[in-house]
């Protein structure tokens, strides 16, 4: 669980686009809408002549070829949803979440930023708002990139006013 | 005569016995992952309103399937 520092403020919490979690869930789609060809298969005998129906073994190996898509579809969506940066007042959190048994979590101060670069490549990404933030820091990590998240701009801009109103509370203190 | 029935056809490849025992693989696994899950979503998710809508869609979804397993394996 993240813990925040004392008058620690979040400003944003991003995780990437939802286009790219529709992307990884692309080929799980096709995979549920296998049995489908239980349903079309009779069809297709029946108009060779031959008589096809459907029994309970047909509806047992459905139900789970469906509860193993629905499992699938759960995990990768928590993958989705768990991988998160999230901007604070004083640091970017990075959480990487990779799988159910490998995250990661590891911040930069915003006093360290040195430079933040937007990326918004491609034709989808154009159309769809969504790309790459990179922040070059002073830290041991030395480039935090945020990959496909919605707003870039946004994002920059709050990391860039975030840093700014730090140091001058820095400078006036 | 030109008759065949996926039915049969599945009956003969896969033995009651054999798909019991995928029964209780496949449901033991789902208990599993949804331990998983349940931890992952209680100690890491930030928004708890969102995290409680997908534990019960998750929750809904996997027991009918595992309902229409054992309705397939009750009317074998």
């Amino acid at each position: 669980m993240l813990e925040l520092h004392e008058n620690e403020r979040v400003m944003k919490a991003v995780r990437q686009h939802w286009f790219v979690f529709v992307l990884e869930m692309f080929f799980l789609i096709i995979l549920a809408l296998l049995p489908l060809l239980e349903f079309i298969l009779p069809s297709a005998a029946r108009f060779l002549g031959i008589s096809l129906s459907l029994g309970s073994p047909a509806l047992f190996l459905t139900a789970t070829w469906f509860l193993f898509v629905w499992v699938t579809f759960f995990v990768v969506w928590t993958n989705y949803y768990l991988d998160t940066w999230i901007v604070t007042d004083k640091r970017v959190i990075d959480i990487e979440q990779k799988g159910l048994f490998n995250r990661s979590v590891s911040e930069c101060s915003l006093d360290r930023v040195q430079d933040v670069t937007t990326e918004v490549k491609g034709f989808l990404p154009t159309l769809l708002r969504y790309g790459d933030v990179t922040i070059q820091t002073a830290g041991e990590q030395e480039r935090f990139v945020m990959r496909n998240v919605p707003e870039p701009y946004s994002i920059k801009d709050a990391i860039v006013r975030a840093h700014g109103s730090l140091q001058t509370k820095e400078n006036g203190a | 005569m030109n008759q065949l029935t996926t039915g049969v056809f599945l009956e003969r490849l896969i033995a009651p016995r054999v798909m019991w025992s995928a029964f209780l693989v496949t449901t033991s696994l789902f208990i599993i992952v949804t331990i998983i899950l349940w931890y992952h979503w209680r100690t890491y998710a930030l928004q708890t309103q969102t995290i409680r809508i997908v534990r019960v869609v998750y929750a809904v979804g996997g027991l009918v399937f595992v309902a229409l397993q054992l309705i397939a394996l009750l009317s074998l």
